[in-house]
């Protein structure tokens, strides 16, 4: 049906927007850059015992002192701040303290792993979602889908992942239970992230689908003869995707921090991981360009979330502007 | 039978005999429509009259199978030309909808998707009965919009509801219905809360089709409007019908005190409003050459109204008249204080009220903003759900810095006629007369010298509508307030205003004392909103002849 959608895009206010969008991302970096920084220097330990190859090593204090200089750790910490932000601004992450590695061919060889679990457990959440929304029809049936959803949105993913690991993983042998290789691996972590998303999901969205159901205008739809599935559908679910996809914009961060532990229980490689480790270890370059990869994901995530609001919702071209 | 009533029976479109409607409840079967029967042929049409609640849309419901899933319909007879309609699978009767049956429901606005645009909903139309292919059915629906009347169809097709003008969005809606050319349409209140000018295009259309053959079955509350279009009228009362007839017959000599008294509550059918004695030398708020200005969906600046000046004398009543979009709300809100004008003044009992000027602030007006209240046309939307009424009157009492007791709330539920029991209820509970009654109370508890009342009783039955002007009108004369009454509808303003402004794309094109202004109207825009009025409101004996305006 393109040919009766089709529409036309101003395009000076297009290139505000992005304009906008641009100078808002540039703050949020920095702000991720410097709370990345201000947390690291707060915290206990000393980033030295890293560069020289974590606790188990005793250096002599010249090789300390030594180390200190080369990483320019001696210097004021304002100098350090300065330093820290013209060398990221320059496109330089740095080289991580504890992998002797380019923070960016850490990131390159884990992001990946995590990306494309976020990926499948965020679709996987929205498939059972709409398929819960969407197919309970009736008053038993959606008072039993209301129930389960809220179940499932309380149970804590770790525990979750534990469970699958132990019924699917290691009893019944269904799924690997650990590891990167293949998609096979990737069920499991999914679905421990999946299941309790798709249940916060289907309850922000049910509400706006059922009140959606009683307006005027589906009973237009089911006077032309409009199957009832098609209703459902294609009219009420369209009604109950906005508050979905505010959702899930906040559930991409939350995916993230969530798989920490998701891979730390699969043995999966990740960024998650790495955080962990990274902040274990006071591995300051590691960390902060962990921190700027998970906040330019956020805001990604952010400017999909607004372009799909106004493709559901054209109406809001105008006012989001 | 006799042989006559078969031959009317063989050509009917719709045949309606000893139809009733039940709905379960944990008190037993409650019957909402009662025994209704009436015949319905090609180019006819058939109206069912009542106030809400009266069953007339539940009634029209169960003739598409829509009535609800544990709707209870029984009949004697229910026949859709030769098909019989009774204990239809709901499969039948998806199959019947859209191609035997349409239906067309109040506000275009609602009644089609809003994300949708208007080419896909009708061909949604098309394709629910599997018509045609992708490509043909793009067609029918550009060839549908221009047998509407819609000007240039192509681009139309791709726009959504908010992006028409209500006339438009409201052919739309009747070329949904229509789209597949069923030989019955269902009109559920087409013009109910519209511009007079909409409603005209609305009742022109609904006359082609008439006379192209399509059996129409009409729901009403309003039977001016139905006085224009219909052959046959049943009068509902609870679920029962009062009366039924020939249109004209009906109209000119009811029997049922019930039909006369919706036929009295048509405001165009009750005298204008006496004129008043002079008005006193100095107006009690003055707003003067008011403007405002703000970007478009386009980016560019737009005027919301400009160059607005109006007088608001002690105990009369000033009318603000125009079409969804002229301006009205935007000036009444600046006269409110709700919002700054870019230019302009208003003086409110002497003092600076509002302007652009940044000494004027909420805190300044707050000493003067007892002595103004306002009323809205939908008063649930302003009430606290969970408050009880006393709680509403209490508020609105205290905030006037008045001491609250049982019995200030019982004084104001008497000033607007509600019994002293109705203080425990909560709004939902109420029916719409009787909240925008306790909006009325709310008003006046800060006894305020103005009263901003936008659209008060548009949403309104028409019975109730008369029963609501006559409180307003009781109101000003014991409590000597001064009403800016916000409206589209010409009987209302005819009926309450003293003074009339007309206001046209902004700007106020016409103004002075009512009976001047609505008698001899000077600019054409206002003989326009007279006419369009006066179209729909005609008494039933020329309702066959019909002039209407396109705009």
């Amino acid at each position: 049906m393109t040919a009766l959608s089709r529409r036309t895009w101003p395009f000076g206010l297009i290139a505000r927007k992005i304009a906008r969008r641009l100078a808002n991302a540039v703050l949020v970096l920095l702000a991720a850059a410097s709370l990345a920084f201000a947390a690291l220097h707060l915290t206990p330990g000393d980033p030295v015992t890293a560069i020289l190859g974590g606790g188990t090593q005793t250096p002599s204090p010249e090789t300390i002192a030594a180390a200190r200089h080369e990483y320019g750790l001696d210097r004021p910490i304002s100098v350090q701040f300065g330093l820290y932000i013209a060398r990221l601004a320059s496109g330089n992450l740095g080289q991580s303290f504890s992998q002797h590695m380019p923070v960016a061919d850490v990131l390159r060889a884990q992001g990946p792993a995590t990306l494309a679990l976020m990926a499948s457990a965020l679709l996987t959440a929205w498939l059972l979602a709409v398929l819960s929304i969407v197919f309970a029809v009736g008053r038993r049936t959606t008072a039993f889908a209301r129930t389960t959803e809220t179940f499932f949105a309380g149970l804590p993913q770790f525990w979750l992942a534990i469970l699958l690991l132990w019924a699917l993983g290691f009893e019944l042998q269904i799924f690997p239970p650990a590891g990167n290789r293949g998609l096979r691996s990737l069920v499991l972590p999914t679905l421990s992230l999946a299941i309790p998303l798709g249940g916060f999901l289907a309850r922000v969205m049910r509400d706006s689908f059922d009140l959606a159901l009683h307006e005027p205008f589906i009973l237009t739809a089911r006077a032309r003869g409009t199957p009832e599935w098609l209703i459902r559908l294609r009219h009420a679910l369209r009604h109950a995707l906005l508050p979905g996809i505010s959702l899930s914009a906040w559930a991409v961060g939350a995916l993230v921090g969530n798989g920490v532990v998701i891979e730390m229980i699969f043995s999966r490689r990740g960024i998650g991981r790495e955080l962990f480790l990274a902040v274990m270890t006071h591995d300051m370059p590691l960390v902060s360009g962990i921190i700027l990869f998970i906040a330019l994901v956020y805001i990604l995530a952010g400017i999909a979330t607004d372009a799909l609001y106004v493709v559901v919702d054209p109406r809001l071209k105008a006012t989001r502007s | 039978m006799n042989a006559i009533s078969d031959i009317g029976r063989q050509d009917a479109v719709l045949h309606v005999d000893g139809l009733s409607v039940a709905f379960p409840t944990p008190q037993g079967l409650h019957t909402v429509a009662r025994d209704i029967s009436f015949t319905l042929r090609p180019g006819q049409v058939v109206a069912l009259v009542g106030e809400s609640g009266s069953g007339k849309s539940v009634t029209a419901r169960s003739l598409i199978g829509l009535a609800g899933a544990n709707a209870g319909i029984s009949a004697r007879r229910l026949t859709l030309g030769t098909r019989n309609l009774l204990n239809l699978a709901p499969s039948d009767w998806r199959s019947l909808r859209g191609r035997e049956i349409g239906m067309v429901l109040q506000d275009a606005l609602v009644a089609l998707d809003p994300l949708r645009t208007i080419g896909q909903e009708i061909a949604e139309a098309l394709s629910a009965h599997r018509w045609g292919n992708r490509r043909s059915r793009i067609q029918r629906v550009h060839d549908l919009l221009k047998e509407a009347g819609m000007p240039d169809p192509a681009l139309r097709a791709r726009q959504r509801p908010h992006e028409l003008s209500g006339g438009q969005r409201q052919r739309a809606l009747i070329a949904n219905a229509l789209a597949l050319s069923p030989p019955l349409l269902i009109a559920d209140e087409p013009t109910t809360a519209l511009d007079p000018t909409v409603q005209t295009q609305v009742l022109d259309r609904l006359l082609t089709l008439r006379r192209n053959g399509i059996g129409i079955l009409l729901i009403s509350h309003d039977l001016g409007f139905v006085a224009r279009l219909a052959d046959h009228i049943l009068v509902l009362q609870h679920g029962n019908v009062v009366e039924q007839g020939n249109a004209a017959r009906l109209l000119n000599a009811p029997s049922h005190p019930y039909t006369r008294a919706l036929l009295e509550a048509d405001p165009l059918r009750r005298p204008a409003r006496a004129i008043q004695p002079a008005r006193t030398a100095s107006p009690l708020l003055s707003a003067r050459n008011l403007s405002v200005r703000r970007p478009g969906p386009d980016g560019m600046l737009r005027d919301l109204v400009s160059s607005v000046s109006l007088d608001l004398h002690p105990g009369r009543t000033l009318g603000l008249i125009g079409e969804s979009g002229s301006g009205k709300t935007t000036t009444s809100r600046i006269i409110t204080g709700l919002m700054r004008p870019d230019q302009g003044s208003v003086i409110f009992k002497g003092q600076a009220w509002n302007g652009p000027e940044r000494s004027i602030t909420e805190r300044s007006r707050r000493p003067l903003r007892r002595h103004m209240a306002m009323i809205y046309q939908d008063p649930l939307g302003s009430f606290d759900p969970r408050w009880t009424v006393h709680d509403i009157l209490a508020d609105a009492v205290e905030a006037a810095g008045r001491p609250v007791t049982g019995e200030t709330v019982t004084a104001l539920l008497d000033h607007v006629r509600l019994s002293a029991a109705i203080a425990g209820r909560r709004p939902r509970t109420l029916s719409g007369g009787q909240r925008q009654r306790v909006a009325i109370a709310r008003a006046i508890a800060s006894d305020p010298s103005v009263i901003v009342c936008d659209e008060p009783v548009s949403a309104l039955d028409l019975s109730v509508q008369a029963q609501i002007l006559d409180l307003l009108d009781a109101l000003q004369r014991e409590l000597g307030i001064a009403y800016l009454l916000i409206s589209h509808d010409m009987g209302v303003i005819r009926r309450m205003c003293d003074d009339v402004a007309v206001m046209q794309a902004g700007r106020i094109v016409e103004q002075g004392p009512a009976e001047i202004v609505l008698r001899t109207p000077s600019h054409p825009f206002t003989r326009a909103l007279l006419e369009a009025a006066h179209a729909l409101s005609a008494p039933a004996d020329s309702h066959h002849i019909v002039e209407t305006r396109a705009i």
